[in-house]
């Protein structure tokens, strides 16, 4: 993680993911050794990650578009 | 010797492109055992260039600062008729059929092709230990990592092996070898400089730019590379300007914001030192030094993550039937990329528009701001953690700590040696600035440059 993760930073509870069946149901069926390289980041990502997602509020909309300042083609 | 230099004793005929390009090939060949920066070295090409380039001169023909220089690519660019491997099992047998639009602006600048350089495989990652093309090494000290995944490009730079290397910045991966390896690294805006025939990793993350012995040196390679190109949807039509910064240049009044909190939080000692020393110097020349206070950085690092987990998993999709071709680390983190939904892509995505709101309110404030590139120097070959203010943290993770975030904002970010540290390693800073401000950060740092901030050549060069 970039910092120690912060319990309840937003008051929200972070649920624990079960990501051998996330993967299974992706179709990848990854070894105990393979997952073991994939759980841990992700366990720690979600629980920064996911307090930000419940700020977003509808009318925020993705910045889906390829280049910055509308110069693009 | 800097480009500058090179250019002017070209022109002054004290030497040759070919003597410059035989100097070059030479060095390579001494270093490239120990230091595997190259993965392919293209030397009658390079000495066919070098020929005709001193031919040119000689008849009056000049094509511009990089005219007979000899500069290498980060083995990502397309180079036609020549490899292009990605440090990857997934290109190796990749031979363009033309040339990306940075090497087509360098060669059409005369500029003289000394091969593809070594790189973290796929370019997703921060040490340059390639599994296929052999791991690349610090020149400051082998036992040291010269960080990535530009590895090659900042090793062959930080040896004088080449006057200029191209490298590619999705998260860290031009400043950091920078860094590390004791060079000049800078990633321009998002759009200023083309991607098209630039293997892709994060595709609205990816950034090119040079390492460089010098700051100038990195504006001339600016000028030489950016510029709309309709071959890349994200490429910009902003103005271009002469990006060099004038001999006496002056950062008087400037207003420097010090971004004391996350960026100066949890440092090397001698990070620490380096740094403020710089920013030290910048005020005593006229700089406004002045503390700032910076969004939520560790969100943004979370939300750039989440990106380039998605983008750079998208990329590999067609290669994953044959997992055995990656490298651990690399497998791993495409893994990772397939269990994000789609929805937390898009969501990343919406955290990021907001955050760029919030982050250009801070050019109300400051100008540009300066800060260390990595909380480290280079770390030991192998280590997969390391302690930095009294906690253990993922090399990777702490290493790229200080440079993703800038990438999912697109801005400007300029790394330049502040300092040895007490083991004898390279300390970088970062200066960054508000989208298309290249020049005011390329003159802050020429400024430093030229009142004593930086380091001696490398030993080994």
């Amino acid at each position: 993680m970039d910092r120690a993760p912060q319990a309840g930073r937003f008051g929200i509870v972070v649920l624990m993911k079960n990501w051998q069946a996330i993967a299974q149901a992706h179709g990848l069926d990854l070894s105990a050794r393979d997952l073991e390289r994939v759980a841990p980041p992700l366990a720690a990502l979600e629980e920064v990650f996911r307090p930000l997602v419940k700020q977003l509020t509808p009318d925020m909309e993705p910045d889906l578009e390829l280049h910055l300042y509308g110069e693009g083609e | 010797m800097t480009i500058r230099e090179a250019a002017a004793g070209l022109r002054a005929r004290r030497f040759s492109s070919v003597e410059l390009a035989t100097t070059a090939l030479a060095r390579i060949e001494r270093h490239q055992a120990g230091l595997r920066a190259f993965i392919t070295v293209t030397a009658s090409q390079a000495l066919d260039q070098a020929r005709q380039a001193d031919r040119e001169l000689a008849a009056g023909i000049d094509r511009g600062p990089f005219h007979g220089i000899p500069v290498a690519v980060k083995d990502l660019f397309y180079t036609k008729g020549v490899r292009t491997t990605g440090g990857s099992k997934a290109y190796e047998n990749f031979v363009p059929e033309i040339n990306a639009t940075v090497v087509e602006k360098l060669l059409a600048g005369g500029a003289v092709m000394l091969g593809k350089l070594n790189m973290h495989e796929m370019a997703y990652g921060i040490t340059s230990a390639n599994p296929h093309f052999g791991p690349v090494r610090n020149p400051w000290n082998p036992e040291h990592s010269p960080g990535g995944s530009s590895g090659g490009s900042g090793a062959a730079v930080a040896t004088q092996m080449a006057f200029m290397a191209l490298g590619s910045d999705t998260g860290g991966s031009i400043r950091i070898p920078a860094s590390f390896c004791g060079t000049v690294g800078l990633k321009p805006t998002y759009g200023r400089v083309s991607r098209f025939g630039v293997l892709p990793l994060g595709y609205s993350l990816d950034h090119v730019g040079p390492l460089t012995r010098s700051v100038r040196d990195a504006a001339l390679a600016l000028n030489a590379i950016a510029g709309h190109d309709p071959r890349d949807p994200a490429s910009s039509r902003f103005p271009l300007v002469d990006f060099v910064p004038d001999e006496d240049c002056s950062i008087r009044g400037v207003r420097i914001g010090y971004p004391d909190t996350f960026f100066f939080e949890n440092l090397h000692e001698d990070v620490e030192l380096a740094v403020r020393g710089a920013i030290a110097r910048a005020e005593s020349l006229g700089a406004l030094v002045e503390p700032v206070r910076l969004p939520d950085m560790v969100a943004l690092n979370a939300v750039a993550r989440v990106v380039l987990l998605a983008e750079a998993a998208a990329v590999a999709e067609p290669f994953m039937e044959n997992r055995s071709q990656f490298g651990q680390d690399v497998l791993a983190l495409l893994d990772q990329g397939r269990l994000v939904p789609a929805a937390d892509y898009v969501n990343a995505q919406r955290l990021r528009r907001k955050m760029r709101s919030e982050f250009d309110e801070v050019w109300k404030e400051v100008d540009c701001l300066i800060a260390p590139a990595t909380p480290s120097p280079a770390p030991r070959v192998g280590d997969t953690t390391i302690r930095l203010g009294g906690r253990e943290e993922d090399v990777r993770l702490a290493t790229t700590r200080l440079v993703r975030g800038v990438n999912a904002l697109g801005y400007p970010a300029l790394s330049l040696p502040c300092g040895l540290s007490a083991s004898g390693l390279p300390v970088g800073l970062q200066i960054i600035g508000a989208p298309f401000e290249e020049a005011l950060l390329l003159r802050t740092g020429a400024a430093l440059e030229d009142n004593g901030v930086g380091i001696p050549p490398c030993p080994a060069a």
